[in-house]
């Protein structure tokens, strides 16, 4: 399986495309990538999301931060959610709203109940030779929001980055709109 | 696709390791190998050369925390070097600035162990 560019104006297969908004400002279409549970795809995945948050506006610390994290979401999908089969399919979908840059996962595995996964406690991790967690106390402190949720038998992971003015690349505003 | 290549070469008893390219749940594997065969060839006093590393996820970090206890029960320790500002940020990011001694030169690194045992 090869990644595959759903779409970049917001038309997914599987989503009808949303409808005209009156009255108000439309959102930025998405960018939408499907792309297989393996983890040869992590470097292309940290590169998009990093080249995404620039145009959206973000420093270059910033977007490798936020690369990080969507690098760190992908590898629980791969990992906890797909149990590491390599064969299945991870769509991404990257928004930019304006005050917000947005990054969704969507996956068709198992449901991960990340409330199960332990706090961090670095001394707890040295004595008890813990590696896991990690991941998720990343994209925790990275990103101002991550949420979780299941719907339709599938899994939805968002991300959410608050355009702040010490976020922004030189010259720009805090919202890229 | 090379993301990662990991040498290595001594410096008395030290260990320098010199990870280059990007260290994530992919390419982890190549670093936790030269993380163990520093470990069975007994040797404890492990610098890690950052200077080539863009960037590290947590699975590298992982890999660190899965040998460290057995590392310095050894009398040991894993110390960074040169270190760019994505990757001393991830570690700051996770207070792992806290439990791992950073140098900005691989030379400071050295010297941390100080003098080689058993050196003429």
């Amino acid at each position: 399986m090869r990644p595959r560019l759903v779409s970049a104006r917001g038309e997914d297969a599987r989503r009808k495309p949303p409808a005209p908004a009156r009255g108000r400002a439309r959102a930025k279409p998405a960018l939408v990538l499907s792309l297989p549970s393996e983890t040869a795809y992590l470097g292309l995945v940290r590169e998009l999301t990093k080249r995404m948050a620039e145009v959206a506006g973000f420093a270059e610390p910033v977007a490798e931060r936020l690369a990080l994290a969507v690098d760190e979401a992908t590898t629980n999908v791969i990992e906890h959610a797909y149990k590491g089969a390599s064969d299945r399919e991870i769509e991404l979908r990257y928004e930019d709203r304006g005050p917000d840059f947005r990054v969704e996962l969507v996956d068709t595995g198992q449901m991960v109940d990340p409330r199960a996964v332990p706090r961090v406690d670095l001394d707890r991790f040295v004595s008890e030779r813990r590696t896991g967690g990690l991941g998720v106390h990343l994209m925790e402190k990275i990103m101002d929001s991550v949420t979780f949720r299941r719907s339709a038998r599938r899994n939805v992971c968002a991300l959410v980055k608050h355009k702040d003015a010490k976020d922004a690349k030189d010259g720009e505003a805090s919202s890229s709109r | 696709m090379s993301e990662l290549t990991v040498e290595s070469r001594d410096a008395g008893d030290v260990v320098l390791l010199y990870p280059k390219g990007f260290i994530n749940a992919h390419s982890v594997r190549l670093f936790e190998a030269a993380l163990q065969r520093a470990i069975s060839l007994k040797q404890f006093k492990i610098v890690v050369n950052c200077a080539g590393l863009t960037y590290i996820a947590s699975a590298g970090l992982g890999a660190m925390m899965g040998a460290i206890e057995e590392i310095r029960s050894n009398g040991g320790d894993l110390r960074l070097a040169s270190a760019n500002e994505t990757v001393q940020n991830i570690f700051e990011i996770l207070g792992f600035n806290h439990l791992y001694r950073m140098f900005s030169s691989e030379a400071e690194a050295i010297a941390s162990f100080g003098p080689a045992q058993g050196a003429a």
